[in-house]
């Protein structure tokens, strides 16, 4: 049995070999005999971290960082023309579930603020401007993934 | 004019910041070479006498907390547990040390274990640093391959070496209790305290927690040693800082100065001043668990006593500065949001206060200016009455900006 610290780093990955940015069933499965705990264990884990995922999300996770200095510098209006562009309404997972637009909290880059990231990769000052680019860095990502069989990240 | 004093970042800059060649060349591994040569109490000694203060926010006294982590057994194991969780708003200071010069981040752990006899360490990163955790983890095993870290470090008795753990997005595991519970793979819930870590931390153990930016400061201590850092900064708070600047300012960055500026040398001479010129409507100072101040205040010395006794405090070091067209009331609405999302609902005050701290500052912001600072006051209320019955220093933050808006943002307030 496998000690538990190792647990947060476990999920981390198995989030990403989901190819839909959650935890499945049966990974959690999986981390229950690995780490010996059980199913209630391991949701309470899970469900208390921002970062997972109980339910799928879409192939490309869009967070918009949303703490005091981003939305001061304004956060809602990344939000709103991210969904707008992506037809997605607020937050949520767009109906052929390629990507997800959600919130979070500050991601340590307010010197550049608002940001945006992208399957974990932070785009700086998403002012107007800088969403073209971060929408045309998604429309790569989304190009790629879907040469690999729609699979997400290939691995 | 004044200029930077690089202690904390005097690696940064120079280079390929995963080239060791270039670290020992200029000078790396020079502190812990002094470190190993001193006995551990000497070492402590020095670490005590040059008064550095926890960088992360509280600013305990980081010998005090090594001395008590050393002294709370005999030949027991004990662990160095790096906090790079830095999720305080306005906050990026950690995150530029470990992808800019992770070597001096391992260099300080290493200090860190000889000073309270340790061999082996945990540095835990936020999950949203990929960066971070992608130059620390190369940084570690070039340190392992070259002999930096592992046993019998240069060919003396000392061992050490340190795995890293991801963060999963939760601002209060960067609370010492609750990122030990995190490293132990549960939900970030606070412990009670006491005991404090340096008696009973990770696995029971007695456990040395510090921040990124304190650890980054004992190779330079180590090798200059106390006196030297002593004659930094300003009687009560010497050595430096690092500060963030972000905000309505001209040029949001980082510097690390020399504490006891006054806080408009750092506003204009290392942000570029006020965006649009004159003087802000507030500065935020130290992140959501920070305090306010008002733009006439910007002669205030940034060092904790003086701080203190303007009812502010230097926190993790944010500079959040608010330009004159920015909304009080918008800006206390995001930090009671914040708040409330963060709770993690262990104990009722805070998780049932956070949330009526947050709608409370919703219902203030739709009031007439005139009737906003009794508002004001009634949050300021509940919020001390949560901050005396919270477990962990989550459920005592919502005051420190409500408290010193209402005493010096009158104005802005009501505007």
């Amino acid at each position: 049995m496998e000690r538990r610290d190792k647990l947060l780093s476990w999920l981390h990955e198995a989030q990403e070999r989901s190819g839909r940015n959650y935890l499945d069933p049966k990974d959690l499965a999986a981390a229950g005999k690995r780490f010996g705990l059980t199913g209630a264990e391991l949701r309470g884990v899970a469900s208390y971290y921002s970062m997972y995922s109980l339910k799928p999300r879409g192939r490309h996770l869009i967070r918009v960082c949303d703490s005091p200095v981003c939305r001061m510098l304004g956060s809602a209006g990344v939000l709103e023309a991210l969904g707008g562009a992506l037809g997605i309404d607020g937050e949520g997972t767009d109906a052929e579930g390629r990507f997800t637009l959600e919130t979070c909290q500050c991601l340590g880059h307010c010197a550049s603020a608002p940001v945006v990231a992208v399957d974990g990769t932070v785009h700086a000052d998403s002012g107007p401007d800088g969403i073209r680019s971060v929408l045309a860095s998604l429309r790569e990502a989304d190009e790629s993934s879907s040469t690999l069989g729609g699979g997400g990240r290939g691995d | 004019m004044a200029t930077e004093r690089r202690i904390a970042l005097r690696h940064l800059d120079s280079g390929d910041p995963l080239d060791i060649d270039a670290y020992v060349a200029r000078g790396g591994f020079e502190g812990f070479r002094k470190a190993l040569a001193m006995d551990p109490g000497t070492l402590l000694g020095e670490i005590e006498r040059s008064a550095l203060r926890g960088r992360g926010g509280a600013g305990f006294p980081a010998g005090l907390k090594e001395k008590s982590t050393r002294a709370s057994c005999e030949d027991c194991e004990r662990f160095v547990v790096c906090n790079a969780d830095e999720g305080e708003p306005g906050t990026f200071k950690d995150r530029i040390i470990m992808e800019g010069e992770p070597f001096l981040l391992v260099e300080g752990m290493l200090i860190s274990a000889l000073a309270i006899g340790s061999s082996y360490g945990y540095l835990y990163i936020r999950g949203e640093y990929g960066l971070a955790i992608e130059r620390m983890a190369k940084a570690m095993e070039t340190a392992r391959a070259r002999g930096f870290l592992g046993d019998g470090l240069f060919g003396g008795r000392f061992s050490f070496d340190f795995e890293i753990r991801k963060g999963a997005g939760s601002y209060l595991c960067g609370e010492e209790l609750t990122l030990i519970e995190s490293l132990e793979g549960k939900r970030g819930y606070p412990r009670v305290k006491p005991p404090f870590p340096a008696e009973k931390g990770l696995w029971g153990k007695p456990t040395l927690v510090n921040n990124v930016e304190t650890m980054a400061n004992l190779p330079w201590i180590a090798e200059h040693g106390a006196d030297a850092y002593l004659a930094m900064g300003s009687a009560g708070s010497p050595g430096t800082k690092i500060f963030c600047f972000s905000g309505d300012v001209e040029r949001p960055g980082f510097a690390e100065l020399e504490m006891g500026l006054p806080l408009r040398t750092l506003i204009e001479d290392f942000a570029g001043g006020v965006k649009g010129g004159g003087e802000p409507l507030a500065v935020l100072l130290g992140g959501a668990a920070g305090t306010f101040v008002s733009g006439g205040m910007l002669d205030l010395a940034m060092d904790y006593d003086a701080l203190k006794a303007s009812g502010a405090t230097l926190g993790s070091g944010a500079v959040i500065v608010m330009g004159r067209n920015r909304s009080l009331p918008d800006m206390l609405i995001s930090l009671m949001d914040f708040f409330a999302h963060e709770s993690c609902g262990k104990c009722v005050p805070c998780r049932v206060g956070t949330t009526r701290l947050a709608r409370a500052a919703k219902a203030l912001a739709a009031l007439d200016g005139a009737d906003r600072p009794d508002a004001l006051e009634a949050m300021v209320a509940e919020a001390e009455l949560m901050a005396k019955t919270s477990l962990c220093p989550l459920g005592q933050s919502p005051v420190l900006p409500l408290k010193s808006a209402l005493r010096n943002l009158r104005g802005p307030l009501q505007g």
